[in-house]
């Protein structure tokens, strides 16, 4: 059984079936542990070993679990009502921090559903940012393949 | 060409070069498959000196090979030769001939129907020779292959921890996989195999530990679970082909209630319990003693959610045992079960889907709504995406039936999957078995078989159209002409097709 996948899938369960907000007290505290024990730990290991061996597939599958998350906590009206939703927000400020455009995306389009005015104003350029750096991406990974 | 393989054949025999007789073996198999009754005439002498010759394996392998690739007169031209090869190696030969046995257990009901009438007997087969066998062989009457198979069953050693213990009792496995096949009397196969359930019973009731050996390694136990499952399945299958229904309901009593105890992690345990409850039919609560059979049903219930489908199957089949309500939900699962994931039966596992959807709507039933939950949130372990837009459905469903029910059982998958560690949670073991000894000699036929097919009707039109073009173009004597040269060059025999 591919876990990994069947988490994923559990968790676009849980978007779809609207549980996360409800159940959010039994549920935010297992994708806190994702982000502290699984990413963070494997992110320093990658930053440690970047020249050897710069993707390793643990960190692939924790990469792919957090954005995953992040799409489903992207589409949460009310955030502020989630429980540890301060903790949270903080993960997502790390995340739009860190080198993978695609992580920012997910930790940027999350932080929106805070719906904090100063972001607000300033939503478009931010996005323009982080999908700028998205086809710098995309376009450097096609020169590569040249 | 089978005149020329004819004269080829002592040649071949008398190398002791074992890949070029394999390659050789294959070109024979090839001749006769596409052959018709009337060709198969001229591969009588070709059969013949197999049948006589000494070299084991190779015989073996010619018949294993004719019936993996479901040769069509199998039951009928090949079936005779193989009766009367076990039947004369079986003493001499015990491990090729049991791991064929094994493989012909396989195989069984595809040849079944198209033995001769010689052989049948009330749906089970007489071992008797037809005379154009016999005359190959002056001493094959001297053998009683049944006499020696239970002879054999008795003497198993199962307590050994040793390489040979292992072996024996794969052996012994592969001997019942044909003894509940055969016609022969009830009562010493029932207490042959009686006696082994009840001592591997005994074993369950010891301390386990890990074994490592060339045929199996894991947890002892897990092994000889495996070991009792089989022989459960075999000795309810021979008791019913047997029409001695009425000694089921004993076995409740003598090992049934004893083996349910060890069961609940154990796939192939479970499936033997399993076929013993769907042998009873309506009898079974009759024997049932209600209290044992309510607790063993509860610690049941987490194989429902099962990732591993074999168990979740096996499982599902004792509820449906149990069940009386209508409509059957578990009989649905079954269903779903036994569909295989593909592009074109994703119609009928929805259709499923949808069924199991209108159950849960009309039902209050909080075990309905809790074993559809279950079983639902596991099929997102199947590796097929659009089944899981379905499952999702399925599981809005649940969760707008009764909530308090669902959560519960969503969010103990969640965390099983949070913590990443399902491998660990299962038994970790490999029972080979001796299907190795034939196996090996082809290592396509050890690729793992997996639950997912793509079949696309679209696909196989084209792929039939293929074949029925190759047919047309190559001239497939031609082909196997040049086949037949180059096997000649490995054995350094002057061949040209066409002289």
């Amino acid at each position: 059984v591919d876990v990994n996948n069947y988490y994923i899938l559990l968790v676009k369960a849980l978007g779809e079936l609207g549980l996360l907000e409800t159940k959010s007290k039994d549920i935010v505290p297992y994708f806190l542990r994702i982000f502290e024990n699984e990413y963070e730990q494997n992110e320093e290991l990658v930053q440690l070993t970047e020249n050897d061996n710069p993707s390793t597939t643990k960190t692939n599958n924790a990469r792919k679990k957090i954005i995953e998350v992040c799409n489903v906590f992207s589409k949460v009206r009310k955030p502020r009502s989630l429980f540890n939703s301060q903790v949270l927000y903080t993960k997502f400020l790390e995340l739009v921090s860190n080198g993978e455009s695609r992580m920012q995306k997910g930790g940027f389009d999350c932080i929106l559903t805070w719906q904090e005015e100063p972001i607000i104003k300033y939503k478009q350029q931010l996005l323009g940012l982080v999908w700028f750096y998205l086809i710098y991406r995309y376009q450097m990974i096609l020169l590569e393949t040249l | 060409l089978f005149s020329i393989i004819e004269q080829l054949l002592d040649s071949v025999f008398y190398s002791n070069d074992k890949v070029s007789k394999r390659s050789f073996c294959k070109s024979v198999v090839y001749l006769v498959l596409p052959s018709s009754l009337n060709d198969l005439k001229a591969s009588k002498f070709v059969l013949d000196r197999y049948y006589k010759s000494e070299d084991v394996e190779t015989t073996y392998l010619l018949y294993s090979m004719l019936l993996e690739k479901r040769f069509r007169f199998f039951g009928a031209h090949i079936a005779p030769y193989v009766f009367g090869y076990i039947q004369k190696t079986f003493k001499s030969n015990l491990n090729e001939c049991l791991a064929f046995c094994s493989l012909f257990g396989q195989y069984w009901d595809e040849v079944f129907p198209y033995l001769p009438l010689l052989f049948k007997d009330n749906g089970l087969v007489r071992f008797q020779l037809p005379e154009t066998i016999s005359v190959l062989d002056d001493n094959i009457h001297s053998t009683n292959f049944a006499q020696n198979l239970v002879e054999f069953i008795h003497q198993v050693d199962i307590n050994g921890n040793t390489e040979e213990s292992c072996k024996s009792l794969s052996l012994l496995c592969s001997a019942t996989k044909i003894i509940s096949r055969l016609s022969v009397p009830y009562k010493p196969v029932f207490d042959a195999l009686t006696t082994k359930i009840i001592s591997l019973i005994v074993v369950l009731e010891t301390k386990t530990f890990d074994m490592d050996t060339q045929y199996f390694y894991g947890d002892r136990h897990a092994l000889i679970k495996s070991i009792l499952g089989h022989l459960i399945s075999q000795l309810i299958k021979f008791t019913v082909a047997c029409q001695m229904d009425a000694e089921l309901l004993s076995f409740y009593h003598l090992f049934i209630k004893s083996a349910i105890a060890y069961s609940s992690s154990s796939m192939p345990l479970l499936c033997g319990i399993a076929d013993y409850f769907e042998s009873l039919e309506s009898s079974v609560a009759q024997c049932i003693d209600n209290d044992f059979i309510k607790d063993f049903l509860t610690t049941l219930e987490v194989n429902i959610g099962s990732f591993d489908s074999k168990l979740r199957y096996q499982t599902i089949r004792i509820f449906s045992c149990f069940y009386v309500q209508t409509p059957n939900i578990f009989k649905l699962c079954i269903q779903n079960e036994e569909i295989v994931t593909g592009l074109d039966t994703i119609r009928q596992k929805a259709m499923i889907l949808r069924k199991l959807e209108g159950v849960i709507q009309n039902s209050t039933d909080s075990f309905v709504i809790a074993m559809i939950s279950r079983y639902t949130v596991s099929l997102y372990a199947q590796n097929f995406a659009p089944l899981w837009t379905e499952v999702t459905k399925t599981l809005k469903c649940c969760n707008d039936a009764n909530s308090s029910i669902f959560w519960p059982i969503l969010f103990a998958k969640f965390q099983t999957t949070s913590n990443g560690d399902i491998a660990a949670k299962t038994p970790s073991f490999n029972f080979k078995g001796v299907e190795i000894h034939i196996s090996n000699t082809d290592k396509k036929n050890t690729k793992e078989v997996k639950n997912i097919s793509f079949h696309c009707s679209n696909v196989d039109n084209m792929n039939e159209s293929f074949s029925a073009a190759l047919i047309e173009i190559e001239n497939p004597i031609k082909y196997l002409g040049k086949m037949l040269e180059t096997v000649c060059g490995m054995f350094n025999l002057e061949f040209k097709f066409g002289n």
